[in-house]
């Protein structure tokens, strides 16, 4: 008996030690939990998301700015610009800038940076995605100006230089730095390596004094925990949380995440190659049913591969309707042309790939069946997943409904339109020469012309051809905790400026 | 009865539950014992003498046992009426108990004198005046360099060794009364006298009364007083010792005193063998411990298991092979049965040497000599039906009879091993130890050998039922004309029914030849030594 | 005893370099890293630039001659995810996990160890129901269930607990109690049995002849007896925390080694899939030279000469 009254007694002192168990934090200073860890910090490395969302304009800035509403680039650390020859541009840089650790933001800063990033020992992001192909340098023209030349015509240069982060010239070429030193509002303060990244307000910041003094950035992969710190006051913002934890209107908002979803079908392979059977698949789907059950109501239908924040998105394309009828009609067409609409089609997913998204094919799959095809459902791991989106495709493969969820948050179809569409893209099943032709006249034109040419293309893919099945533009939940007013937008599919993060 | 008794029990009671209904395991039983008096308790297995012994201990577990009537009055007072504590503080301390087997009842994994520490350090002796106590008790109880051994374990002593450190725990405290189940009979003879004389010594110098639970009328004529018999449970007779063992009244005391063996005549009225040598055991060795084929190099450190051991057996037969533990028989025998090889000499069955023999002929041999073994639970299979597992040889040896027959023929073997026809589909659970070997036995006949090889075949069965047993195998060597190699450490067993007797010492013979010679002009040492330890009840008369 | 651990860590060091090198050919096996760590749309050059400075154009055999020559030198190459070396990553992880299971196990030697042993000497007694309560929820209930639960409950609606992470010692309670769950279950039912035997041997009837408490013949006497199947299973059961209590350390954040193995395997981080590896099979190799100690310690009748 005296054994348990003993046990009970410290169990009890135990527990009634501090019960408030929010962290100890100043008035000034958040804490945002994020779905991972960053694995670096290294500014060439900013355009992924899980480094970008903490250090994107917060410890290093970029020379130009995303406008994603109205599909425009803004100036930042750069002022002004103007392209004085199809490859030549001329960049007038903002004056009276430093680095955080002194050097002077200068002509010199940014020629070095452009260095570090095209630099092919040093493998960033940056450099593959953006700039690979470019040729792109940078030489100075006075201490504030700066030139960039390129050996073939980039039109969309400020969008691109948009991606590349601009760090102090004492950061080491080809390799790897985790101590990001910029001209940003914050000063990365310590990375403790699986437990929190720590940045501090910069008072030498060029731009105006933001609110937030300090922010420790956490990560928990458990959506609902991540849910569950907020709720408690222990982080005053969660990223990114799952559908079915975001049960509190009043602090769960939603954002569009620059991710669309989407079909790919393989239109090389019967019964695939036949238009009405295409036609038929997008028919039979009823993507209004996901919206509010399996997908969150405030995800829009989509028409296109990109979203609504890219230049070239198309705003005049109509959604298919959900007509089951007039898809078996159309394959009973084809099949009395001899088109073997029986033939078994196999449905690809990805386990994870979105919220639900096992749920997801399993209900797309049934629909089809509905309308008579024969439909095998097949989730793949993602290495085994890749394999199949890339080229080269198997000859013999069987006619694929492939699901694919594509990010396009650089502000131009150019990041699109060539490696799904072009006959030579990495993963395009197409093989259309006129396509192809206006997907590289786009490439090169620039403002009004180019967007107009990319609506075309797409146009052409999603009413002419009928290339794929466009689903949806997805959406993240964010839940923003009582000390905060914030309502995120598009933007924050990769960045997370704590500038505009204000304190109650 | 003397009003001096110090424990008297008086009509008590204790039942079981089990599956076939209450079991009595003690009906009404009364008995008592007094200062510097020794009581036998004397019974066979399933009598109840043990469960009445400890009872006064209270370690009987009820539930599951029902105290049914009765009181165990120590010194008047009745413990049954006592509470736990109260007969805790008189565990040890003035009642001891010391029980069968050493090895099992000492904890392996505590030094020997902590354990003797404990009994005194439980009822309030401090650390360093108990540590002192267990070298004089160790002292006292025979064990020499009392001070390195009291921290050695069990598992580092022999047995004898370990049943005195047994009693010394027993008495450390000076109990008024010690209670002894069955303490010498896993012992080796000669070592079991030992024991019973340290007893007996100790008894006259404290003053202390000694109940003795046993089987063995030879232990009750060497110790006890007062004798009371056991029988499923009830007290069928009382008296003293003479009394009991020279007049018997009850016809249940009569039956255990004749089925004592030894008590009949040698078994000379056999025919003497007729020649025909089938088992020839030459000059054979098994030493551990050294390389194989470098015998003449063995050092110190080899142990000679069996040492140069040459014997034969003839046709008609029975040789008793008689040793305590270490006396290499039991090595012996696993060399016949071929699970060891000789490291020096030579078996031969039938003329063929055992060791050099193909596959194929080994398994010939095993036809014609088979064995049956000590513990009757463990070699048969539970979970086979009497029917496999008699006709089990008939399965290995597929050419001695069809399958169509097997069934008819198991029948007929357990009839003759005095089992019934409607046994056959039971298992082995369903019989008791006696009727087991009885199974065991017709298993051995099913292929007809020639010779059977008893290891130790009777010795875990009841004194009543051995007799039962060895009539049998008695009664079938006379219809079926069988041989026998017979394994014991019992001489009085022995001198019945083997007409050659072996005597083993440390891996050597040191005396063999006929039965009647051996027992009554021993020549070595140590036969005579045995002769004393296990015949003293024996009048030397034929 | 000394040349019994040398010859034990010998036979244990030659089945770690075989692990190891098993494990460098079967990740190798599982696909190309290039593709899971470039953007989609790179293209074949920046994927060949890439897969040449990590060395994986070449062939198998030069790989694998370079990784061993590394190996002796304790390098184990760069981690791909995190660009630091393998080994660095994977011994900064290593202890959070071993610390999950040096707090986890004692907490389950006592309270199998108590509640089995209650539970053997007075069977269908109330320790002995407690037991088998306990066994069904650790066999029966999901981990990632009850952790989940366990913030909710304890965290969120009570708020007497942080949510997860590190930090003070009541971060380690919902985890930790998470952790215990299934290995008591496990032993609670070894210990039973096993004093279930211990208890009704000879040697405690002797005890009890002697007048020996209750408290005393099962603590002392049939505990020592019954330990060796419990130090078994105890070790197995530590071996799979060690091994990476993966669930709780996903749910509460902890940087773990099962977090960072699992994540590794995912991004084909082949450095520290071999590094880590090769940490967690070692700690399983010293848990079993620790456990032949242990039981040459508990029973004397063991001994290795």
């Amino acid at each position: 008996m005296k054994f348990w009254k003993s046990i009970t007694v410290a169990l009890a002192t135990s527990i009634a030690l501090p019960a408030g168990m929010a962290m100890a934090q100043g008035k000034t200073s958040v804490t945002i939990v994020l779905p991972a860890g960053p694995d670096r910090l290294d500014p060439c490395e900013t355009p992924r998301s899980v480094i970008g969302r903490i250090i994107k304009q917060n410890v290093v800035e970029t020379l130009a700015e995303l406008d994603y509403e109205k599909r425009t680039v803004l100036p930042r650390l750069a002022e002004s610009w103007e392209q004085t020859s199809p490859t030549e541009w001329i960049f007038k840089l903002k004056k009276g800038v430093k680095f955080h650790d002194g050097a002077p933001f200068d002509a010199k800063s940014v020629i070095y940076s452009v260095e570090r990033t095209v630099d092919p020992k040093l493998t960033c992001i940056t450099r593959t995605k953006y700039f690979d192909g470019t040729n792109v340098t940078a030489t100075e023209v006075d201490a504030n100006t700066v030139k960039f030349t390129t050996k073939t015509p980039v039109p969309i240069l400020p969008t691109l230089l948009a991606q590349m982060a601009i760090s102090s010239p004492n950061t080491p070429k080809g390799e790897y730095t985790n101590k990001p030193i910029g001209t940003g509002p914050y000063k990365f303060d310590r990375w403790t390596q699986g437990e929190n990244v720590v940045l501090v307000r910069d008072d030498t910041y060029w731009g105006a004094k933001p609110m937030i003094d300090k922010a420790t950035y956490v990560w928990r992969s458990e959506s609902s925990v991540a849910a569950a710190m907020v709720e408690t006051g222990e982080a005053d913002l969660a990223f990114t949380i799952a559908p079915q934890d975001a049960t509190n209107k009043k602090t769960d908002k939603v954002y569009p995440n620059s991710d669309s979803a989407m079909f790919r079908l393989s239109v090389d392979v019967p019964p695939l190659n036949d238009v009405r059977v295409r036609k038929a698949i997008n028919l039979a789907i009823d993507r209004k049913a996901f919206l509010g059950s399996i997908i969150s109501d405030k995800a829009e239908i989509a028409m296109q591969q990109v979203g609504p924040s890219v230049l070239g998105f198309n705003p005049n394309l109509k959604p298919w309707k959900f007509d089951p009828e007039q898809a078996k009609a159309l394959l009973k067409q084809a099949k009395a042309d001899g088109v073997d609409v029986d033939r078994e089609i196999r449905m690809i997913g990805r386990p994870g790939m979105f919220a639900n998204s096992n749920e997801f094919v399993e209900a797309t799959a049934e629909m089809l069946r509905q309308v008579g095809l024969k439909i095998k459902l097949d989730n793949l791991e993602m290495s085994q997943w890749l394999q199949m989106a890339n080229k080269p495709f198997a000859a013999d493969r069987q006619p694929n409904i492939f699901l694919t969820m594509h990010d396009n948050n650089s502000g131009d179809a150019a990041f699109t339109a060539f490696f799904k569409y072009h006959t030579d893209g990495r993963q395009s099943e197409l093989h259309d020469p006129e396509l192809d032709a206006l997907i590289v006249q786009a490439g090169t034109e620039q403002g009004d012309k180019r967007a107009a040419t990319y609506q075309e293309v797409f146009r052409r893919i999603y009413e002419d051809k009928v290339a794929d099945v466009p689903l949806f533009h997805m959406v993240n939940y964010m839940r923003v905790g009582k000390r905060l007013d914030f309502s995120p937008t598009i933007a924050n599919a990769v960045e997370l400026q704590l500038a505009k993060l204000a304190l109650k | 009865m003397s009003e001096q008794s110090l424990l008297q029990i008086r009509n008590l009671s204790i039942d079981f539950p089990s599956r076939a209904g209450t079991v009595h395991a003690v009906a009404d039983v009364s008995w008592s014992v007094g200062r510097g008096e020794t009581l036998a308790i004397l019974g066979e297995s399933g009598s109840g003498k043990s469960v009445s012994a400890s009872a006064v201990l209270d370690l009987v577990d009820t539930p599951p046992a029902v105290i049914a009537n009765g009181e165990i009055l120590y010194r008047g007072r009745d413990l049954l009426k006592a509470t736990r504590g109260e007969r805790r503080a008189i565990n040890g301390r003035k009642i001891s108990m010391i029980f069968q087997d050493p090895l099992a009842a000492l904890n392996p994994v505590y030094p020997v004198g902590w354990q003797i520490a404990e009994t005194l350090r439980v009822h309030g002796v401090d650390k360093a005046t108990a540590h002192a106590r267990v070298i004089d008790l160790l002292k006292k109880v025979g064990i020499d360099d009392p001070e390195r051994r009291a921290k050695q374990y069990p598992h580092q002593f022999s047995g004898g060794q370990r049943q005195r450190i047994m009693i010394a725990s027993a008495i450390a405290l000076e109990p008024e009364l010690l209670i002894a189940d069955e303490p010498t009979s896993a012992l080796d003879v000669t070592v079991q006298a030992q024991v019973l004389a340290l007893l007996k010594e100790l008894q006259a110098e404290s003053g202390m009364g000694i109940v003795l639970i046993t089987h063995d009328l030879a232990v009750v004529e060497k110790v006890a007083d007062r004798v009371i018999v056991m029988q499923a449970g009830r007290v069928v007779e009382a008296g003293t010792a003479t009394e009991i063992m020279n007049s018997p009244q009850h016809p249940y005391t009569r039956r255990l005193l004749d089925a004592m063996p030894g008590r009949h005549g040698f078994a000379t009225e056999l025919s003497a063998s007729d020649g025909n040598v089938l088992l020839e055991v030459d000059k054979v060795s098994r030493i551990y411990g050294i390389e194989p084929g470098k015998i003449a190099e063995a050092g110190p450190k080899a142990i000679r298991a069996v040492d140069e051991a040459s014997f034969t057996l003839r046709g008609g037969e029975t040789l008793g092979i008689v040793g305590e533990s270490g006396s290499g028989k039991s090595t012996l025998a696993r060399m016949l049965l071929g699970l060891d090889h000789p490291t020096a000499g030579t078996i031969r069955f039938d003329g063929k040497d055992l060791n050099g023999m193909s596959a194929a002929d080994t398994f010939k041999v095993r036809r014609r000599m088979q064995f049956v073994f000590q513990d009757p639970t463990a070699s048969l299979n539970p979970r086979m039906t009497i029917e496999q597992i008699v006709s089990e040889p008939w399965a290995i040896h597929s050419d001695v009879l069809p399958k169509r027959e097997w069934r008819a023929k198991a029948v007929d073997l357990l009839e003759r091993v005095g089992l019934k026809a409607d046994h056959i589909d039971r298992h082995p659970h369903q019989f008791s130890g006696g009727q087991r070997q009885r199974i065991a036995i017709a298993r051995a006949l099913a292929l007809q050998p020639e010779v059977i090889v008893c290891d130790e075949a009777v010795s875990a069965l009841d004194v009543s039922i051995q007799a039962q047993v060895i009539d049998l195998l008695k009664q079938l060597r006379s219809d079926l004309g069988l041989s026998y190699i017979f394994i014991a450490h019992d001489l009085a067993l022995v001198r019945d029914f083997a007409t050659d007797v072996i005597v083993m010492y440390r891996g050597q013979i040191v005396e063999q030849g006929h039965t009647q010679e051996v027992y009554s002009n021993p020549k070595h040492d140590y036969t005579k030594r045995l002769l004393i330890a296990s015949m003293a009840h024996i009048p030397k008369a034929a | 005893m000394g040349s019994f651990i040398c010859k034990r860590s010998f036979q244990s060091l030659i089945s770690l370099i075989v692990l190891v090198m098993l494990v460098f050919f079967l990740a190798r096996l599982t696909g190309s890293p290039a593709d899971l760590y470039l953007p989609q749309d790179a293209s074949a050059a920046v994927r060949h630039d890439f897969n040449e400075q990590m060395g994986f154009n070449d062939p198998l055999y030069v790989q694998f001659v370079g990784f061993m020559v590394g190996l002796l030198h304790l390098d184990m190459g760069q981690s791909l995810q995190f660009s630091r070396p393998a080994l660095d990553v994977v011994l900064q992880a290593f202890p959070t996990t071993l610390m999950l299971a040096a707090v986890t196990m004692p907490l389950v030697l006592l309270i199998s160890i108590v509640t089995g042993s209650l539970a053997a000497y007075k069977p269908g007694g109330i320790f002995d129901r407690l037991a088998s309560f306990i066994s069904l929820l650790g066999a029966a209930t999901p981990n990632f269930w009850v952790a989940i639960v366990g913030v909710l409950v304890f965290a969120v609606t009570l708020r007497l607990l942080p949510t997860s992470g590190t930090g003070t010692p009541l971060h380690w309670v919902l985890p930790v109690a998470v952790l215990t769950l299934r290995p008591t279950g496990v032993l609670v039912q070894v210990v039973r049995t096993s004093m279930m035997t211990a208890l009704s041997a000879a040697y405690i009837k002797t005890a009890r002849a002697k007048g020996v408490s209750s408290r005393a013949i099962v603590f002392v006497h049939a505990l020592r007896n019954g330990l060796l199947p419990v130090i078994t299973v105890a070790s197995d059961q530590a071996a799979g925390i060690v091994n990476g209590a993966v669930i709780v350390e996903t749910v509460f954040g902890f940087p773990g080694i099962g977090k960072l193995m699992i994540d590794s395997v995912l991004l084909r981080d082949f450095t520290v899939i071999q590094a880590a590896v090769l940490v967690t099979a070692l700690a399983v190799f010293v848990i079993n030279i620790l456990v032949d100690i242990t039981y040459a310690l508990v029973d004397p009748r063991i001994r290795y000469n």
